[in-house]
């Protein structure tokens, strides 16, 4: 074998376990070379799923983890230049494992929500400070968007609350059935999430360079029985999470 | 010509601290440059803040220049807006390749050392260097198989890959010695094949020995095996750029600088014995 496209296919192959049979003009020395490969293309991109998902590792343990991991790469071998995203499509690759807990795949998607948020990129964050600033008849017309680093998070089960459990090192239990929004989002180094209340969670899809009137609005088509309260309870605990960015170019 | 930075090391997270707060004694830091292809976040803040204060040269794993894949065009444009920001002295990546059928294996793979690849390669390296704007090194790779198509050997393929395209070569000490090791070569005939105005930087680092083989794990100290060999490297390659790769059980930041020091112990005299290198023009 001598063209270079036969040997690299051929070599993949080999290395990522699509083949066993080494045949005779390949290589020369020892085949079992071969297996160093082998070896070392799982352990590194298990090394870097192990550090993305650790909650996923403590439900599942060493070894799942491991067998999950290497039936995960045959079946989605990474396709970006970037070994962070060697993990990426894990949540959905759960969804398909009927043999795992259900709530596997949206606990490895809130996961992959945090690890993504803490490389999104940076961006000045609005304050109580800056919005006191406004005059009265700008807020209205005033637009607002989540940080870029930040995400919506749409789960059926009580991942976050198991999240928490895993971290606080209390026994682990399977979470409760019940879809739910959860905001993920940083601020500086450190990456947080909270689960959305049901309307804030309507309203929270809106945040998307929509206006302060936009968000009131939305805040009375719900059931809040003082709208504009909560209005202003929504923004200040958003401004507070340091989870909001302006969109207005005006002053 | 290639800048002359003197002793650096790899900038690794456990470090970040240390280094920004600090004042180590370090001349320069390398960093892996997909770790910093990302919009924001820690990684960013910290490289402006080296940058500000040191030289800094971006190390690739993932150009896969081997390979008999289309080079990635979207993995170049990043590459290109990566190097107008930080302004590295130096810019690298491996003589290998680690994606296939549009899959990235992250790992750096070896080539067969044939005419065929050797063209290969050739024509790819200027590819990059006319999309950067600017010249770049290749390392030599650690391997554990050889392909028996290959009827080059590696040194040599190395060196005309620098003569015909024109790049550099990053000479990894650790790397020859690993190989050589591995497959019975003479690693001070290799280093005696490798032409000394197209090496830019020096790579040590330390190995594991399985006793069938040894194994590139960067987790340990550089071996006095190695270390007897980055001398006689030095004194064919002098003043050329050095640094310590650690990837794995990263020690404290000091006792990395301490082994640093080691290299500049060894390293230093040959600079100032050094005749000036004869210049290579620029691509």
């Amino acid at each position: 074998m001598r063209d270079l496209g036969a040997i690299q296919r051929r070599f993949y192959e080999l290395v990522t376990g699509d083949a066993v049979a080494i045949e005779p003009g390949l290589l020369v020395g020892p085949p079992e070379r071969l297996a160093i490969y082998a070896r070392m293309y799982v352990d590194r991109l298990h090394g870097v799923l192990w550090d993305d998902y650790p909650k996923l590792v403590a439900v599942l343990g060493s070894d799942g983890f491991r067998d999950l991991v290497e039936r995960y790469l045959r079946a989605c071998p990474p396709t970006s230049f970037t070994v962070g995203d060697a993990g990426g499509a894990l949540p959905a690759y759960l969804a398909t494992r009927e043999d795992l807990p259900p709530w596997a795949a949206d606990l490895a998607r809130l996961e992959r929500a945090r690890v993504d948020v803490f490389d999104a990129a940076d961006a000045p964050v609005l304050s109580r400070d800056d919005m006191a600033t406004l005059a009265p008849e700008a807020w209205v017309g005033f637009s607002i968007a989540w940080v870029p680093a930040s995400a919506i998070v749409h789960v059926g089960w009580a991942v976050d609350e198991l999240w928490s459990g895993i971290e606080e090192e209390t026994p682990i239990e399977a979470p409760a059935n019940g879809a739910r929004a959860i905001l993920v989002w940083r601020r500086a180094l450190t990456v947080f999430h909270r689960t959305l209340d049901p309307d804030e969670a309507t309203v929270a899809e809106l945040v998307r360079g929509c206006t302060i009137a936009e968000v009131c609005a939305a805040i009375d088509a719900t059931d809040a029985v003082a709208p504009a309260e909560r209005a202003v309870g929504l923004l200040t605990r958003w401004l507070d999470a340091e989870a909001l960015a302006s969109t207005s170019t005006a002053s | 010509m290639f800048p002359r930075l003197g002793f650096g090391l790899g900038l690794r997270p456990k470090h970040y601290q240390d280094v920004v707060s600090g004042a180590p004694r370090v001349d320069w830091w390398e960093v892996i440059s997909e770790n910093f292809m990302v919009a924001g976040g820690n990684p960013r803040r910290v490289l402006r803040a080296v940058r500000e204060r040191w030289p800094v040269v971006l190390h690739g794993v993932s150009l896969s220049i081997g390979s008999s894949d289309p080079l990635d065009e979207a993995y170049l444009t990043r590459l290109a807006t990566l190097i107008s920001e930080v302004e590295p002295a130096i810019v690298s990546d491996h003589l290998c390749w680690s994606s296939f059928g549009g899959h990235s294996a992250h790992d750096l793979w070896p080539l067969p050392y044939t005419e065929q690849s050797l063209a290969h390669v050739v024509s790819r390296v200027q590819h990059v260097q006319d999309r950067l704007g600017r010249r770049i090194l290749l390392e030599n790779p650690s391997s554990y198989v050889v392909f028996a198509a290959s009827e080059i050997a590696e040194a040599e393929f190395l060196a005309e890959v620098a003569r015909r395209a024109d790049c550099g070569i990053l000479l990894d000490v650790n790397n020859v010695f690993v190989s050589a090791t591995n497959h019975g070569w003479d690693a001070r005939a290799y280093l005696a094949a490798i032409p000394a105005e197209r090496v830019g930087q020096i790579h040590l680092a330390g190995h594991t020995d399985h006793a069938t083989h040894l194994l590139d794990t960067h987790d340990q100290p550089i071996s006095d095996a190695v270390w007897e060999l980055y001398a006689t490297a030095v004194a064919r390659f002098s003043g050329v750029a050095t640094m310590i790769e650690r990837d794995d059980h990263i020690p404290p930041l000091p006792e990395l600088v301490s082994e640093l020091d080691r290299a500049r112990s060894i390293g230093a005299p040959a600079l100032e014995l050094r005749q000036p290198a004869r210049a290579v023009s620029n691509a």
